[in-house]
């Protein structure tokens, strides 16, 4: 993952340290949408994103000390949220569709794009139409960043079948978008 | 990477279109310890500079052999200072005592640093009797009712910051 703001907020991380509820808001309010965006894509239900929310933050405070600077301290609050996630999803049991059993996966043919891509919000509604096992996957590559290897260890799942799961979330995820802008 | 992917990754954050509820900070709030607050030690010391001050100045001046003002002169400032500082006093205690009888122990505590201010300001009085370098005397005194006002704000703040009702803006530090 890219790490562009590695010690950027350092001295709030340093005060939060301390148990500044101050500096700890802070940090609540600069990263808390982008937690709760990863979260809502990951169990795809308001009120369970916001536990995920509640747990992962009282956690990073309460475990601040154990924070190393050799890594984002967003990268790091990210891995928190994702197994909070995760351990939900697996809790309820969802249908992850994991498709080891694929010998031969036949990659779908690619439809020529359309001439306007739809607006930001009009995908990200798309991406909560996919099933779990797909929406889970390309979240996870495609908007917060991780290569399908580290993919693979959170999922518990092997990398070519993080692979072709993602493969088949986008050929999902195009067909949706399609249907969309097809229905205006 | 094809279209689409790059697509959604030049409007990564555009995909952000959910706010969570303002309400889950307050509930991780109430998860979190609160940080030990440490007040009466920090008004003690300020109290404990005011008398040093106050003693250094009165010692010096006797020995000096200055004199302050005229008796009649710095008796009218002192009861307009008092009058003055006592009514602001009033006030916050009208406010804080309904909060006080819901914590006891910061009662405690206030009642305890009060007597000792009460203390420091007996002290500063026997020096204006003496007639000894009056002006600085009552700087004293008066930085003696700041000492009890201040101390008072801060218990208010506490006391209002643990009244669950009370507005959560997250500025807690003291």
């Amino acid at each position: 993952m890219s790490n562009p703001d590695l010690h950027i907020h350092d001295s709030l991380i340093g005060e939060c340290r301390k148990g500044s509820r101050k500096a700890q808001f802070r940090i609540y309010e600069l990263y808390s949408k982008a937690m709760f965006n990863a979260a809502y894509r990951i169990v795809n239900n308001r009120e369970e994103a916001e536990d995920v929310l509640q747990e992962a933050f009282t956690d990073c405070f309460r475990n601040i000390s154990t924070f190393r600077s050799d890594s984002t301290f967003g990268a790091w609050l990210k891995t928190i949220v994702i197994n909070k996630c995760i351990n939900r999803l697996r809790k309820r049991e969802a249908d992850l569709l994991y498709i080891d059993d694929y010998k031969v996966f036949e990659r779908p043919e690619e439809e020529p794009p359309p001439p306007v891509w739809p607006d930001p919000a009009t995908i990200a509604r798309a991406v909560e139409k996919l099933p779990d096992g797909y929406r889970v996957v390309l979240s996870l590559y495609l908007l917060e960043g991780y290569d399908h290897a580290e993919i693979s260890g959170i999922l518990n799942i092997s990398e070519s079948t993080s692979k072709t799961q993602y493969l088949r979330a986008k050929d999902k995820l195009r067909k949706i978008l399609q249907t969309v802008q097809r229905d205006g | 990477m094809d279209e689409l992917e790059k697509h959604i990754r030049d409007n990564r954050e555009a995909m952000d279109i959910h706010d969570p509820d303002p309400s889950v900070w307050n509930r991780i709030e109430t998860q979190l310890p609160r940080k030990h607050r440490t007040l009466i030690p920090q008004m003690w010391k300020a109290a404990a500079a005011v008398i040093f001050a106050v003693a250094a100045l009165t010692a010096l001046l006797r020995i000096t052999g200055v004199t302050g003002a005229p008796e009649n002169s710095a008796q009218s400032v002192v009861r307009e200072t008092e009058q003055y500082y006592n009514s602001l006093l009033a006030s916050l205690y009208s406010e804080a005592e309904p909060l006080l009888t819901a914590h006891p122990v910061i009662k405690t505590e206030l009642e305890a640093g009060m007597s000792e201010l009460d203390t420091i300001s007996m002290s500063i009085r026997e020096d204006l009797k003496d007639n000894v370098a009056t002006g600085e005397v009552i700087e004293a005194l008066i930085r003696n009712y700041r000492l009890r006002i201040e101390l008072l704000e801060e218990m208010l703040s506490v006391m209002n910051e643990k009244n669950p009702d009370s507005e959560k803006t997250g500025e807690y530090e003291l």
